[in-house]
């Protein structure tokens, strides 16, 4: 085999780009389809996309020889050719040919057609530059740690990129720019082998590249979403589209929206709303700009203040400030807003604070802009109110949703919202009345075991909750309520032709008079989940729904659905709409199978050309998949322990990628240098295999003592919890390289090996999902332990 | 002369495509409608009339007769024929009564309604789409539904009261002309809930200075929308 005539520093430097443009790559196409379609469609088509790694290492198993001895012009090329993929990649995905709507795919069976040909379009640059990454650790094997170094560093600076550059370019810019960068590290690695028709195409691409920064494409959002059917109504308009790793946030003005969940049959007058908010073309908040008092007085959310004033109130995610202004409305000395999107409070606290009659900028409020479940952990004050945002839209909180983490809906939260409530102060949150009967039911279910597990008693003389047409509001009160607040209630009930739902001493027929339910069993569900402990245990077993409540170890409050159910649903709902309640579930398991026949197919593929005999195989699959699995699972964990230390979702993940694939990458480089590593690899893997065992143990608790700490002194024991680790993390892989290809008997088994790590990475990112949502995170940690102790024990039985 | 008549024979017995419609309609009815417990008889034989595929964009036409929503553009939908059937069957509608229907759409459910009431009037907001809607029920020759490209949410208080509203848009909440134009003993079917995303289905019934809501089941439909 030839040697490469391309200087190993500027192969290292074009590594380095190419992989920082990769992760970067794919993070903005999560970014992008989550605008055009939905978060987990995003997710589903990014997750098959990503097998381009797993398939670049088949490709290399079967033709490595033939791409190694033409190395310094295939590198360049593929380079080339993955920045030119990367350039219109998304603008192909936006043609009327290709365009498909997630929304129909469960009722119209030819967009199937459509999202394989979006898997294929995403799927070309990941293989493509996959294949260049995999085609310098084959070339340069016995320098592999140097390369892997850059390759995790890359990565890890990829992720810091793309949030960074969100902030100043709108997501279809920032592909050119990203395009950019690969076609940058294709110039780097010019050698002389450079042939004019390389050369020729890499001027093509760069005028391509210039062409979509200048005229990008337009993203197309698909016509069911929030945000797109608005825009339908007439005289409508956005009159500002700003873009952040938040995601895309449109400001829409119209006189054709309003906003007023809980409303009363009795409320005569109009209702004013002339703005919203969308992010990502979802609905996120109605702008209210005008005195509001009548429709707030007269709707279902107004309870906690029937009984009282509230002088101190928590808003917990504020949104477009709604909850803000009625609190100011209802004579609130000091309000503590707490609101996670940075780019939302930037609008509404000055470019558009007239839009919200600037209650933002209101003296009695306090801004957080931190995640509420990390200031709920961090915060020591009382308030009379804390309010919950409603869970938004019959139905809403499952379907996409279900896979969505929601910290400030598990019983710790709801425990901790407790502690911080005065006297007399109260919790309030409001729920659409859905059928079959799942929200209310888990939120009831979710404070009568927060208040169990605190060892209050009687909880359901602390608790009220009234109803109109399909609203429930609940309040929990810190102390008993007084026979004047019961009393207040009733009479407010019935002059709003409200019913009340749960209160001390109420009668079966007040429950269900004004707005009737066909389905009655509603109010004895409510009461066998107030009855006792053992009630509510038999009634998440029995129950059609998954009502058991969401707690910190599997924080998904959406996730409703129970398999055995499905045949029931099916039945008595139609195919069609079951999609409906559970499909970020769905999307998640059809994602995970998809993935599972691919990567089968994969890893199979390339023995057909290796050969299926040989006892290095079978290790070889268990080490390598072992490792992929490991690295993924414990990334995923890391990063949703981290969200909630450090409050902000988008800086966390980036944050913990990033320190992670820096330390791996600097522990790949000492596995270089050092050749005695190479025979201690066993007791590496047993140092990283006891590490996760103890993270198991420690991590959360450890996490939840320092949380009240500052930022900077998070960021130290962030670091020296996640470096160590990491760092013996990122040697397996070189050294394990490095002895397969030593022992090999064909060539292409190393590569083989590479895929498979590939392969086994994209599963593992599925796969934690999968094992978060059914058995929660400390099984995936324990799961990271044990994909590690496989990859021990293939080395061990290798010597 | 015989290969006239052989011809003739052949054309006569060889079912038309108008013909196959009826067919898949019929079963329409029968499989998804009566077999999910309607049997209000005006709204089966109504439902067993009124072309659905008629509605339908030619693209979609082969699904004209499937159990689901079919989109018509502007991210609208016409309903699954079910939940036209049960919105039609649950005001209970009879011959001499007047019906206010909100959010045309394709004009499918005011035809339904048009084959057993006397007069049903339709709102459209979507200028496009009402338009579309009128002149598609006008060829069809239902003389009996007047259309209106105007906002649903304040109703169509010249002609109120009414007998019975359909709104086949969603809403947060009531719409206080339309229970305003409401007769008493009268019967208001709407989908209520968040507007992007699934909704209740509730009936409403006016009793005097009492209104009183029924919750049905869960639907989907596009938003309501009104004016300032």
């Amino acid at each position: 085999m030839n040697q490469s005539r391309i200087p190993p520093a500027r192969l290292s430097a074009s590594v380095l780009l190419l992989s920082t443009a990769l992760i970067s790559y794919q993070l903005l196409l999560v970014q992008i389809l989550s605008i055009v379609q939905w978060y987990h469609f995003a997710y589903m088509i990014i997750s098959v996309a990503l097998l381009g790694f797993g398939a670049a290492g088949t490709f290399l198993s079967i033709f490595q020889k033939r791409m190694q001895n033409h190395f310094d012009s295939i590198y360049p090329f593929l380079l080339a050719v993955t920045s030119l993929l990367m350039a219109v990649s998304v603008g192909f995905s936006q043609t009327e040919f290709l365009y498909f709507d997630s929304y129909r795919l469960f009722s119209d069976m030819t967009e199937v057609w459509k999202i394989i040909a979006v898997y294929l379009i995403f799927f070309l640059p990941f293989f493509s530059g996959a294949l260049a990454i995999g085609l310098v650790f084959m070339k340069n094997i016995e320098k592999i740690g140097f390369f892997y170094f850059a390759n995790m560093t890359g990565s890890g600076i990829g992720g810091i990129t793309a949030v960074v550059l969100m902030w100043f370019l709108f997501p279809e810019k920032l592909q050119a720019l990203i395009a950019a960068i690969v076609l940058l590290a294709s110039l780097i690695s010019f050698s002389k082998e450079f042939r004019y028709g390389i050369t020729l195409f890499i001027a093509l691409t760069a005028a391509v590249i210039l062409y979509v920064f200048v005229n990008p494409p337009a993203l197309r959002f698909s016509e069911y979403k929030s945000l797109s059917r608005t825009l339908n109504l007439p005289q409508t308009k956005i009159i500002s589209n700003t873009s952040s790793p938040y995601g895309m946030l449109h400001l829409v003005s119209s006189e054709y929206l309003r906003y007023a969940p809980g409303l009363s049959i009795t409320y005569p007058d109009q209702v004013v709303v002339n703005n919203a908010a969308f992010n990502n073309g979802e609905w996120t908040g109605p702008l209210i700009r005008f005195n509001n008092k009548s429709v707030f007085r007269s709707s279902t959310e107004y309870l906690p203040y029937v009984i009282g004033k509230k002088n101190n109130v928590l808003v917990l995610n504020a949104g477009t400030g709604r909850h803000i202004k009625y609190a100011l409305d209802e004579g609130a000395v000091s309000i503590t807003a707490v609101e996670p999107d940075k780019e939302l409070l930037g609008l509404l606290t000055k470019y558009y604070a007239d839009m919200v009659d600037s209650v933002y900028n209101h003296p009695n409020v306090h801004i957080k802009n931190i995640y509420p479940r990390s200031y709920l952990l961090s915060a020591a004050s009382k308030f009379d109110l804390i309010r919950l945002p409603v869970i938004d839209a019959f139905g809403g909180t499952s379907g996409l949703y279900a896979l969505q983490e929601q910290y400030q809906l598990t019983r710790e939260a709801f425990g901790e919202m407790f502690s911080m409530l005065t006297d007399n102060g109260v919790i309030c949150i409001s729920t659409w009345i859905d059928y079959p009967y799942k929200n209310p039911l888990k939120i009831i279910a979710t404070i009568a075991d927060a208040l169990y597990e605190k060892g209050i008693e009687n909880i359901s003389s602390r608790t009220a909750a009234v109803k109109n047409w399909n609203t429930l509001t609940i309040i929990v009160k810190r102390n008993f309520f007084e026979q004047t607040e019961i009393d207040s209630i009733y009479s407010y009930c019935r002059r709003m032709k409200f019913d009340p739902v749960i209160l001390p001493g109420i009668g079966k027929e007040e429950r269900d008079f004004y707005n009737k339910l066909q389905d009655k069993s509603f109010y004895a569900y409510i009461d066998q989940l107030f009855e006792s402990n053992e009630k509510r245990e038999k009634f998440y077993s029995d129950y059609l729904f998954n009502i058991r409540p969401a707690d910190d170890n599997k924080p998904y409050y959406s996730q409703f659905l129970k398999w055995k159910s499905i045949s029931k649903l099916s039945d008595s709902f139609g195919n069609q709409l079951v999609p409906f309640f559970e499909a970020g579930y769905i999307l998640l398991y059809t994602t995970f199978f998809q993935i599972i026949i691919i990567a089968f197919i994969l890893i199979i593929l390339p023995l057909f050309k290796i050969g299926w005999k040989g006892k290095n195989k079978p290790r070889t699959l268990f080490y390598f998949s072992g490792l992929g699995l490991g690295y993924m699972f414990i990334e995923i964990v890391l990063i949703q322990k981290f969200t909630l230390y450090f409050g902000n979702v988008i800086y966390s993940a980036a944050a913990v990628v990033s320190l992670m694939l820096t330390a791996s990458g600097l522990g790949s480089l000492v596995s270089q240098k050092a050749e005695v590593l190479r025979s201690k690899l066993p007791w590496i893997l047993f140092f990283i295999t006891g590490s996760l065992i103890l993270y198991s143990l420690i991590l959360t608790p450890l996490l939840k003592i320092t949380i009240v700490l500052s930022l900077s002194v998070k960021i130290v024991i962030a670091s020296l919890l996640i470096g160590p680790a990491a760092f013996f993390m990122g040697m397996p892989f070189p050294l394990g390289l490095r002895m397969v290809s030593s022992k090999i008997e064909s060539a292409g088994e190393t590569a083989w090996a590479w895929g498979i790590n590939g392969v086994f990475s994209v599963t593992g990112a599925v796969l934690a999902t999968v094992i978060a949502l059914e058995l929660g995170f400390i099984w995936v940690m324990v799961f990271a332990a044990a994909a590690y102790m496989m990859a021990l024990i293939a080395n061990v039985r290798k010597h | 002369m015989l290969k006239l008549m052989l011809s003739l024979i052949l054309l006569l017995s060889f079912p038309t495509q108008e013909d196959r419609y009826i067919k898949v309609r019929h079963e329409m009815v029968s499989l998804q409608i009566e077999n999910r417990g309607i049997t209000n008889k005006p709204t089966l034989e109504a439902m067993k009339k009124v072309p659905r595929h008629k509605f339908i964009p030619p693209d979609q036409i082969n699904s004209a007769y499937e159990d689901g929503p079919i989109p018509i553009g502007y991210g609208q939908t016409i309903s699954q024929p079910f939940i036209v059937a049960y919105m039609t069957s649950v005001i209970d509608p009879k011959p001499g009564q007047k019906v206010l229907e909100i959010g045309t759409g394709s004009g499918y459910q005011a035809a339904v309604l048009a084959e057993i009431v006397d007069t049903v009037y339709t709102m459209e907001i979507i200028t496009e789409l009402s338009k579309s809607a009128a002149e598609r029920l006008k060829k069809l020759g239902y003389k009996n539904i007047v259309t209106r490209n105007a906002d649903g949410y304040y109703g169509w208080e010249k002609s109120a009261p009414f007998d019975a509203i359909v709104v086949t848009a969603a809403s947060e909440y009531i719409p206080p002309p339309l229970i305003e134009q409401l007769k008493d003993g009268g019967k208001m079917i709407i989908p209520i809930g968040s507007p992007f995303l699934t909704q209740m289905l509730v009936l409403v019934e006016k009793s005097g200075e009492e209104i009183f809501t029924t919750n049905i089941f869960p639907v989907f439909f596009v938003p309501l929308t009104r004016e300032k």
